[in-house]
């Protein structure tokens, strides 16, 4: 494992603020209140993390809202005041996770938009930090290329947030990079169990086989695994490309003349693509987030955390 | 050369042509490599392969689209190659028909003079027709060989073969002599009007000198005056009424013929009395006379019907005449135009159209002469001892009287119950003048007679077939 050097260097913190999309910035301010807004926003009514974890230190009662789990009321206090309260714990500060961001060649691929794949996972992944770590889990980045970097081991204390945006920033595309080999790597850069949150457009040379079995050994071992797929609408075949040279930045000498507007199996096999890795995942126990670059980031982030939350044991 | 019989297409051809010109300006080139990462999933496209070849090949395609616009327009101009006409021929305008048979020698002698004594500048040919195959270009030396036809050949014949001759040569210029004996089987109803259409020049009939033929009419075109038989020797003429001192009279004084003032002048019967427009007792007095001997040669409208008359009369300017055979207006057919000149029978062609009258011969009546369309135009009939002869045309329309053939067209109207004119009879100089039209150039440029050639359409349909099929080719057979 190699450690990258420290993104602070040569570095104004102001400039971490770049790495979140306008509409956020615009909308939110600042990193923190990206990660509030979330919570508040898309997650309403909970008033948690969608990362809380599983801790067995009581913090506090709150007030009874509609959805909450029944099998968290405190019913003694129930009968002393005649009112609902759930019982709220102090989650598990201690869980571990790595942003494992894809800045392979192929990620710097932007199709007809402004915003290249790799831009819009260092939205997603900031944001994601944000959120991680104001729900106290400890956070680390890590980035695959032509080989894997580990660039921040994960921490929760303060001054990170920035240390990691600052991080996410200084990627740039290059290299061949394999999703699989990265998993792996990261997985044993875990000293217990922890999540691996990967972003990436997962297109692997073996039609993701390597990625699944990385991902089933991490699930295994009971680490989490979350797998943000980011793609163009050009790549799914949802823009009207025109005639061209087509070839993947990653092997330039696999060109291939074509027309993907007026080709209707290119959809289709791309479709049967990822349908088939979101399958491989689901099996492992892996969560798999489908994102496009011409989504919302607010939207599509929140719409997942969202449903993520509501999924998530509430402490109790 | 090449001619186009529909230029237009030529014009739309090239309008044509530069739209794949300008589409190939116009339509941008697609970016040769673009990067797409799920490129593995795309399969390939062998339209795109075209479009993404590399200049030369997007240049060749162009050319063969232009190529194939061009060719199919010529197609559809309907070109002909020609070939490119130079120098300057003398067609010697043989006629092997039966009329030649028995002055046979004689027309290959003269035909191997005309052919020897031609300009050195000039191409002599020898252009036979009248020949069992038709009409062909002979050689001098095989000219005895010639397989000549049983019928004789017509003028019509003739001017048909070298009009043939000329357009399927190279030459530029050309120009002809006849070489024929000029009888009136030469002739057709319709050949003055035909004349300048097939021939348009000058078609001088080389003289003929046979012992045993009738003469040839050739000599009369030469001399100026026209053959006329001689009139009996004791003939005389009385001009009736108001025909008097007229050129009638120098016509008739021009034959020799002593010209009385008046039927009381002489003692005898006269040999020829011509009237014009008589009244009813002057016709009644002139027809006894004609019943003693004398030619009666009546002309213009008559003012009474009378059945000694030869012609039958429609309308109503003689109520009185029998009205019978086809109606002939003034103007006569509607689709026949004026052709300058009128020829009455075999034995005279007057310069100018003159007014016709209406009617037709009688059944028993002699037609002596003809207008350019076939139709009587004078006709006669015995009486008696002598003849009536009717004339559908006024005597003294100066159109009529103007004419060099005049005085021979006096006499033959005076004869007209004794003369029947023979098919063998020669040309007279108005029927040569038709023929040889020295009105016309000399020398006739073959351009003008038409085109004639090659036709290229088929081959440049094939051409454009072949070409759209190399464009399929093209499109269709990516080079990888």
């Amino acid at each position: 494992m190699s450690w990258a050097k420290s993104p602070q260097e040569g570095r104004s913190r102001a400039d971490a603020t770049d790495l979140l999309p306008p509409e956020l910035l615009e909308r939110l301010g600042s990193l923190d209140l990206v990660a509030r807004t979330i919570v508040r926003g898309f997650v309403s009514g909970l008033h948690r993390s969608p990362f809380l974890g599983s801790g067995e230190d009581f913090s506090r009662h709150r007030a009874y809202q509609q959805g909450d789990d029944v099998r968290r009321l405190d019913w003694r206090l129930y009968g002393r005041t005649d009112r609902l309260y759930v019982r709220l714990f102090q989650e598990d500060s201690n869980l571990q996770g790595f942003l494992l961001v894809d800045q392979s060649q192929s990620m710097g691929f932007a199709g007809g938009g402004s915003v290249s794949k790799l831009r819009y996972a260092q939205f997603v992944a900031a944001a994601l930090a944000h959120v991680m770590l104001r729900g106290g889990d400890a956070a680390g980045l890590a980035s695959f290329g032509e080989r894997t970097v580990f660039h921040l081991p994960p921490r929760n204390r303060s001054g990170h947030l920035h240390d990691l945006l600052l991080g996410l920033e200084r990627l740039k595309p290059g290299g061949v990079g394999s999703a699989s080999s990265a998993v792996s790597e990261v997985g044993a850069g875990l000293r217990r169990r922890g999540r691996v949150v990967l972003l990436s457009d997962c297109l692997e040379a073996d039609g993701g086989a390597s990625l699944l079995g990385a991902v089933g050994q991490l699930r295994a071992r009971g680490d989490e695994v979350i797998v943000i797929r980011i793609v163009t609408p050009e790549e799914l075949g949802e823009a009207d490309a025109g005639p061209a040279r087509y070839y993947d930045p990653e092997a330039p000498q696999n060109a291939v003349d074509a027309v993907p507007g007026a080709d209707p199996g290119f959809r289709e096999r791309v479709d049967e693509y990822y349908d088939g890795l979101r399958r491989g995942l689901e099996e492992r126990g892996a969560e798999y987030v489908p994102l496009t670059t011409a989504m919302p980031l607010v939207t599509a982030l929140g719409g997942w955390l969202m449903a993520r939350a509501r999924r998530e044991p509430t402490s109790a | 050369m090449i001619v186009a019989a529909f230029p237009g297409f030529l014009l739309a051809g090239v309008l044509f042509a530069a739209m794949p010109i300008a589409l190939h300006l116009l339509t941008r080139r697609p970016p040769e490599r673009e990067p797409l990462p799920t490129a593995q999933f795309l399969t390939r496209d062998a339209r795109t392969l075209l479009r993404l070849r590399r200049r030369p090949t997007d240049l060749l395609l162009l050319f063969v689209r232009v190529l194939f616009a061009l060719t199919l327009a010529a197609a559809c101009a309907g070109l002909t190659w020609t070939g490119q006409r130079s120098g300057a021929a003398r067609v010697v305008l043989l006629d092997a028909g039966a009329d030649s048979l028995s002055d046979w020698d004689v027309v290959l002698s003269e035909a191997r003079r005309l052919q020897s004594e031609t300009d050195t500048d000039t191409e002599a040919v020898i252009l036979a027709y009248g020949l069992s195959d038709g009409h062909r270009i002979v050689n001098a030396s095989d000219l005895e060989r010639l397989q000549r036809a049983a019928q004789p050949a017509t003028a019509e014949a003739g001017l048909r073969a070298l009009r043939s001759a000329v357009l399927e040569s190279q030459w530029e210029t050309v120009e002809s002599v006849w070489l024929t004996r000029p009888s009136w089987r030469l002739w057709s109803p319709d050949i003055g009007l035909l004349r300048a259409e097939i021939w348009p020049g000058r078609a001088p009939l080389a003289p003929l000198v046979s012992a045993g033929a009738p003469s040839s009419g050739a000599d009369d075109s030469n001399s100026g005056a026209a053959e006329v038989l001689a009139p009996p020797a004791s003939a005389s003429a009385w001009v009736f009424g108001q025909a008097t001192a007229s050129p009638l009279q120098r016509a008739i004084e021009a034959l020799g013929v002593r010209v009385v003032s008046g039927v009381e002048d002489t003692d005898a019967n006269p040999g020829w009395i011509y009237a014009e427009q008589p009244s009813a007792s002057a016709l009644e007095e002139l027809l006894n006379w004609a019943d003693q001997g004398s030619a009666l040669v009546l002309s213009g409208q008559l003012t009474s019907a009378r059945d000694e008359i030869p012609w039958t009369i429609t309308g109503s300017s003689v109520p009185g005449l029998r009205e019978a055979g086809p109606a002939i207006t003034e103007a006569g057919p509607a689709s026949r135009e004026p052709s300058g000149f009128v020829l009455l029978g075999h034995s005279g062609v007057i310069g100018t159209a003159v007014v016709r009258q209406p009617g037709a011969p009688g059944t028993d009546a002699h037609v002596v002469a003809v207008f350019e369309d076939a139709t009587p135009a004078a006709a006669a009939r015995p009486l008696g001892e002598g003849c009536v002869v009717y004339v559908a045309a006024s005597m003294l329309d100066p159109a009529v009287t103007a004419s060099p053939d005049f005085p021979r067209l006096v006499h033959a109207l005076a004869e007209g119950c004794t003369s029947v004119e023979s098919s063998d009879s020669p040309l007279d100089r108005g029927a040569l003048l038709s023929l040889e039209r020295p009105d016309l150039p000399q020398t006739v440029n073959a351009a003008s007679l038409g085109t004639t050639g090659y036709p290229l359409t088929l081959g440049l349909l094939f051409l454009a077939l072949m070409l759209l099929a190399l464009e399929i080719g093209l499109t269709r057979e990516p080079r990888v």
